[in-house]
């Protein structure tokens, strides 16, 4: 399959979770200072957070995604807590995520988004110690 | 207010359990979770969810075994269970997979077709 198809592929994902910024309270996709917006990424990060300072980092590629989830420094020990999971997203041969194909990036996009809000909902319950 | 219906997903690799997290959970249906045919049988006498979804393939116990004793079990017989299959059944498997699920999966799956399925078979999330 060409890697052409899956970075067409990345840049439909990337426009589906930019439309999602818009609808989402605290959703955004980080911008890195030393890349133009317009360059077409081999990975994009999108950020979620909630109402303190916990929060999901979802770094997107073609043939690997990664989330990581801190618990933030609302607590005295919160910020010890991280969660990463690799994620089986392979956008080869489609919008696949390990045993299910999505028929479009906005669909990929809303189960990611939906990973990333069960990740923020985990961290932000890290109980304090003691 | 009554909670939401519950869903049992028995399966062995975490990334499949979040995909179906993903489709299930957000759209109002309550889950739970198992990593194996036995633990999944345990979680089902615990927690009486309204449908169990199941791998085939997994250590300890498969999905066969764990639908078995499901169905011999007077308490829990009546749940209904899809299956998530990889590989094609033999004709033998073909045959008790018959008498064993509600419904099946291949691999992969689209996640409408999941959700439908779900629907289908309980209704809405709510009660």
């Amino acid at each position: 399959m060409s890697t052409h198809e899956a970075h067409e592929r990345l840049r439909e994902l990337r426009s589906a979770f930019d439309e999602l910024t818009f609808t989402t309270t605290g959703l955004s996709r980080v911008v890195p200072a030393d890349r133009p917006e317009d360059e077409t990424p081999e990975t994009f990060t999108i950020r979620l957070v909630g109402t303190g300072s916990p929060e999901v980092h979802l770094r997107v590629g073609t043939h690997a995604t990664a989330l990581t989830a801190w618990s933030g420094s609302d607590h005295r020990s919160a910020g010890k807590a991280e969660i990463r999971d690799d994620l089986g997203v392979e956008l080869a041969t489609g919008f696949a995520w390990n045993a299910s194909v999505c028929s479009s990036g906005h669909e990929l996009a809303g189960l990611l988004l939906k990973h990333m809000r069960r990740r923020l909902k985990a961290v932000a319950e890290v109980e304090p110690e003691g | 207010m009554p909670e939401n219906k519950l869903i049992l997903i028995v399966e062995d690799n975490e990334d499949t359990r979040f995909v179906f997290s993903a489709i299930l959970n957000y759209d109002g249906y309550r889950i739970v979770e198992a990593t194996n045919g036995e633990e999944g049988v345990a979680r089902v006498l615990e927690f009486l969810p309204d449908l169990v979804i199941t791998d085939i393939d997994m250590p300890v116990m498969d999905g066969f075994a764990a639908a078995r004793l499901i169905r011999a079990d007077d308490r829990i017989r009546g749940i209904p269970i899809l299956v998530i299959t990889g590989n094609a059944f033999t004709t033998a498997e073909q045959v008790e997979a018959h008498t064993l699920f509600d419904g099946c999966f291949e691999k992969p799956m689209q996640p409408t077709r999941v959700l439908a399925e779900v629907q289908r078979l309980i209704g809405p999330p709510e009660r």
